[in-house]
């Protein structure tokens, strides 16, 4: 796509070209109207006092930061921001920890097994999470298949409790999002000459070194980018802690269905949307600001 | 070696539990513990699914929502991926990356501040709604898809056109477009795909009139767990890979029309 492709149609200077913008405006108008201004109204409903009578959603003509306020301020909050930034870093941990090793193998496996593998992780995108989910809670369950190999095999006395914990959390939500870091540093290592590493290896590098110096340090700004979006998508989880967790271990997106549908207090359901999204926001800034000083430092 | 038997138990991972829940829709069983001590195959939850209206109700609103979805996500996506992949403007990574954040908004975040538009508008409780909150994620994919599909196209075939006499409309239609069909088939397959299992945002704007399949299925999921759930999910992995195999069947035609 160089500029002096025959693709780009070019004006002279000074002159704006309305054919793209005209292209474009479909896709802009619904972003504008479907996804900024609900973003916007998300913003104001949050200020609005909650509704005090049967029929209405917010207090008309209201308003306060007194929903900020409690968010901010009240324990329970503050306990649910550290579980739901708890179990953000956990999954993100465990999706990078079964991601990258993953993705490395995808680069050299030959055509059959790639396909193979590429399958394995794609089918599950290609359904219903809730399946896989259910499928889980079987599989986890006390009298599921992976205790009844166990207890039969008399490894274990008792069922081991892999249910309705920490732990079945942890497995779900890796499980939904494991595919994203998997395809983004699939595809980077994609773009790395193998034969880069034969010279790393030529010059005398253990297999592992060779690994290190080239395509893992090539890769570097995917893999952050890769656990940015993970830990984005992990601070959001909101199926695997209700269908395998427990109450206790609920995150902030939880609360923010539990807001709206059952306290029928959408202005602090809203709140809560509302910083969620600034977090990430940060987050977001922060990576950025990061891979700009490791590309830096690698010299690009 | 070990390489490999890490690859084989990760896929073990990320594919027994869909392959245990098909297992359950057909297993002759009434409850979840299952020991398989009966051993019977039988259809009797799927057909417990197709005689539950409310079931068969939810499947009717998820296929009416997957196919609002679809055109509407493909005609933004696919006159956005012409402007970005045919001309420079300023402003360029910009737009690109407004585009695609959508993809990187919690779910949640998308379902309430939906449910909050929708509802101050009146749009709430429509197929519609949920049909234009889907569209939210499934346009960046499908921009993305033709994005691909664009560049890999040789404009050059395009100007030949056009110094052949096609006027640049023609020429768009007559040479690109047909190459477009492969980029086309895989944009609808991932927009329907996408709204027919998104289930967070459908969450949020569902009433009880425009509960889909995925809505219906998550209650039953969360309290009351039958093996009806698992047949119920079956019929959505089904739909996926019968629509999977239309979409490879089209593009295999599409090489027999243009060899």
């Amino acid at each position: 796509m160089a500029a002096a492709s025959p693709t780009f149609r070019q004006l002279g200077p000074g002159r704006v070209d309305p054919r793209p913008w005209l292209l474009l405006s479909p896709c802009l108008a619904t972003l504008g109207l479907f996804f900024v201004v609900p973003l916007a109204w998300l913003v104001r409903l949050s200020l609005y006092e909650r509704a005090t009578g049967p029929g209405g959603f917010y207090l008309a003509d209201t308003l306060t930061v007194e929903h900020y306020g409690r968010v901010l301020t009240d324990p329970y909050f503050n306990r649910l921001a550290f579980a739901t930034a708890r179990l953000g870093l956990i999954v993100t941990v465990a999706a990078m920890a079964l991601a990258y090793p993953l993705a490395a193998y995808l680069w050299r496996a030959g055509p059959g097994l790639k396909g193979a593998t590429l399958l394995a992780v794609l089918l599950p995108k290609f359904t219903n999470l809730l399946v896989a989910m259910y499928g889980l809670l079987v599989l986890l369950a006390n009298a599921g298949p992976i205790n009844l190999v166990l207890l039969a095999s008399g490894l274990i006395r008792e069922p081991l409790p892999m249910f309705a914990n920490l732990f079945a959390v942890v497995v779900g939500e890796t499980l939904i999002i494991a595919p994203y870091p998997i395809l983004i540093i699939a595809t980077a290592l994609h773009g790395v000459d193998s034969q880069l590493v034969d010279a790393a290896r030529g010059m005398g590098a253990g297999p592992l070194r060779a690994f290190f110096e080239v395509p893992f340090k090539l890769t570097l700004p995917s893999v952050l980018l890769a656990a940015l979006v993970s830990l984005i998508w992990a601070l959001g989880a909101f199926t695997a802690p209700v269908v395998l967790g427990n109450p206790e271990l609920y995150p902030a997106a939880v609360e923010v269905y539990t807001q709206t549908f059952e306290d029928v207090n959408w202005p602090l359901g809203a709140t809560l949307a509302v910083v969620n999204s600034l977090f990430v926001l940060v987050l977001v800034l922060a990576a950025y600001l990061l891979q700009r000083r490791i590309e830096r430092g690698l010299g690009r | 070696m070990i390489h490999h038997l890490f690859a084989l138990l990760a896929a073990t991972y990320l594919l027994a539990p869909l392959l245990f829940c098909l297992l359950v829709s057909v297993a002759d069983s009434n409850t979840l513990d299952l020991s398989f001590s009966t051993g019977y195959l039988s259809l009797r939850w799927y057909r417990e699914f197709f005689a539950d209206p409310r079931w068969l109700a939810g499947l009717w609103n998820s296929l009416q929502i997957a196919s609002i979805t679809v055109p509407l996500a493909l005609v933004s996506g696919t006159t956005a991926a012409v402007a970005f992949e045919r001309w420079r403007f300023r402003g360029r990574a910009l737009v690109g990356a407004a585009i695609l954040t959508p993809l990187f908004v919690p779910p949640v975040v998308l379902g309430i501040q939906s449910l909050a538009f929708h509802q101050r508008i009146g749009l709430w409780g429509t197929p519609l709604s949920i049909a234009i909150a889907h569209s939210l994620w499934a346009t960046p994919l499908v921009f993305t898809v033709m994005r691909a599909s664009l560049a890999s196209i040789d404009p050059l075939l395009e100007a030949a056109a056009c110094g052949l006499g096609a006027s640049p409309l023609r020429a768009f239609v007559l040479v690109t477009a047909p190459q477009m069909l492969p980029g086309f088939v895989t944009a609808i397959f991932f927009a329907f795909v996408i709204s027919l299992n998104e289930f967070i945002m459908a969450l949020f704007l569902a009433t009880p009139r425009t509960q889909t399949l995925p809505t219906l299925i998550w209650p039953q999921v969360r309290y009351n767990v039958t093996p009806v759930v698992a047949a119920a999910s079956g019929v959505t992995i089904l739909i996926t890979v019968g629509v999977l195999l239309v979409a490879s069947r089209l593009m295999d035609l599409r090489k027999m029309l243009t060899s």
